[in-house]
Parts: structure tokens; sequence; C-alpha cells
């Protein structure tokens, strides 16, 4: 006898957070999630993306309310600092387990 | 851009970026190593409380040229991190090896000094074993010491620096006792090779890394 997946046994695929799943996103709150703040020049260093890349991808973390984004100025340089908020942490973790439960479930 | 996601390799790799990528320790302890090498020698000129103070002025030195060099060069290149509490225990850890390494040798001098403690009793013992047992426990300690911070830090090359570094001694010592070579030139020839690599770090750094031009 063949079984079918229904939708409620993929439900860790269907839930999946789609802000998180796009690949630099996911990279950049990797990265983030290792560390307490990184400012703007690091991530970018450390996720290899441009400026504008990180910056789109960044307000897109933002707009959901995954990463904190806190402008000032030391002296007359500007200095971008970003964190992940709790949401943020929280949200990451869920993703983690769900791709995590997705991949277990398939068969070898 | 790399899609080789894993949480650990992550925390490295912002732990690389922040410390290690820039060459500047490398340089450092290089600089250090060729300073010690010449030590012998300019201890029978300036005395031992001269040679002394002056190893520590050029400590001081290598010290302050590192945190300007950090400052104005590697920072607005590859930015600031600020750690989370994990990493920070992890780095105290380190710190405190770092430290016990770093002020062994010293107690063991004082107790050495104060006869607390005495030179073994090798028996039958050959004789090199009789007279290197400090400096190959120096080597062993050196190496091993080198290889625990470069697993937990996953920076392969320090695993290279402690065999350099112990082994240098180990044969300056060897060529003291036996050939009468104050001057350690297989110290400088370690400390040559690691300031080989720390300037091409450096080199690496700037060429890949220039100061970015558009503003946040």
């Amino acid at each position: 006898m063949t079984t079918t997946k229904t939708s409620k046994d993929l439900h860790p695929l269907v839930d999946i957070d789609r802000v998180i799943h796009a690949p630099a996103r996911l990279m950049v709150l990797t990265y983030l999630y290792v560390v307490e703040s990184a400012e703007f020049i690091f991530l970018m260093r450390l996720a290899g993306l441009t400026w504008g890349n990180l910056s789109s991808h960044l307000s897109k973390l933002e707009e959901a309310g995954y990463v904190d984004i806190d402008k000032k100025f030391v002296g007359k340089k500007p200095h971008t600092m970003i964190r992940l908020t709790d949401q943020g942490r929280t949200a990451f973790r869920e993703y983690k387990q769900s791709m995590q439960q997705v991949l277990d479930d398939l068969p070898d | 851009m790399s899609h080789n996601i894993s949480l650990k390799e992550a925390q490295r790799k912002a732990f690389r970026l922040a410390t290690f990528q820039d060459g500047c320790w490398d340089i450092f302890l290089a600089c250090f190593l060729i300073m010690m090498s010449f030590y012998p020698v300019l201890r029978n000129v300036l005395g031992p409380a001269l040679n002394l103070l002056l190893l520590i002025c050029v400590l001081a030195i290598l010290l302050i040229g590192i945190y300007v060099a950090r400052k104005y060069i590697t920072v607005p290149r590859a930015g600031l991190v600020k750690f989370g509490p994990t990493q920070k225990e992890k780095i105290k850890k380190l710190q405190a090896i770092t430290l016990i390494f770093v002020l062994a040798p010293f107690v063991f001098w004082i107790l050495g000094v104060t006869h607390v403690i005495t030179e073994p009793d090798w028996g039958t013992a050959p004789d090199w074993m009789r007279d290197f047992d400090v400096d190959i426990l120096f080597t062993a300690i050196t190496i091993g010491f080198f290889g625990l911070i470069a697993y937990a830090l996953g920076v392969p090359r320090l695993h290279l620096y402690g065999w350099l570094l112990g082994l240098g001694n180990l044969v300056s010592t060897i060529l003291e006792v036996y050939e009468g070579f104050t001057f350690h030139f297989p110290l400088v020839m370690s400390g040559g090779i690691i300031l080989l690599i720390g300037v091409a770090l450096f080199i690496r750094f700037l060429r890949d890394y220039p100061i970015p031009t558009e503003e946040t």
C-alpha cells in the first residue's frame, strides 16, 4: 500500500518562514545569531555580500522585526550596528527546527 | 557568497575575521620571537636589569603598535563585532589558559631559585635528557598550548607556530650549550617564517578589504 503525504504531513515545510528562507538572509541571520551585535561592514565582509544587497536584505529583516538597526555617528563617521531581536532569535530557532524536521523525515 | 552554513563555523569565521585575519597578531608574535633571540646577546652587553627593561619597553611598543594598527587599519576595513555570552566565556577561558602558559615558567623559576623544588634525579638517564629537561618540557607545553588554541579558535596555522616556537627554542638552547652560540638564530628563523606569514596575511587583508566608500 502506498501513502501520499498530505499538506498536514508537510506542515513544517508549508509553514517555513520565507523571510528567513532566502539564502542571503539565512546567512545574515546565522551570523547575527552567533554574535551579540555586528557592524554593517563586518556583516558585509562575513557574508560576502555587496553594500546594496546587504542593505536590501536587512530592510526586509527589519520590516519583519527580526533585526534591530542602530545608526549613529562616532565622530564624523557613520556607525551602523545590527542586532538580532528576540523575535528574530525565536524565528531563527523555529526555522532551524522546521527544516531539521523536514530533512529528517525525507527517505534516504 | 558562500552557502555553507553551520552555526559553529559561522562563530569561528566571525572570530577569525575579528582577530586573526589581518595578520597583526602573527606579526606581533614574530617580532616577539626575534626580540627574544637577541635577549641573551643583549644581556651580556646591557646587564640583566637593563635588558629586562628593554624587553618590557619593546613589548609595550609592539602592543601599542598592534592597537593602533587595528584601530586605524583593521576596524575601518572589517568593521566591529560584539560577541555573545558563549563566545565571551570561551575567550575568557582561553585568556586564562594563556595567562597560565605565560606565568607558569616564572612560577617554576621562582620555585627553583628559592629551592622549593629541586632538580629531579635522572639516575642513569642520558646526558641530553639531564641537560635539556626543562627545554624539552617547554617545547612539549608550547606545542600543546598552541595546538589547543588552534583547535579551539579554528586557526590551523597556530599548530605550525607552536612547532616553530618550541623547536626554535630547543635548538637554540642546544646550540648555546654545545656550541656556545648566544645569538639564538633558530628562533630568528622561526620568527622570520611567522613574520612572512603575518605580512602576507596583512597584505591580503588590505587587498581583500579596501575601505568601503559608500556610507550607511
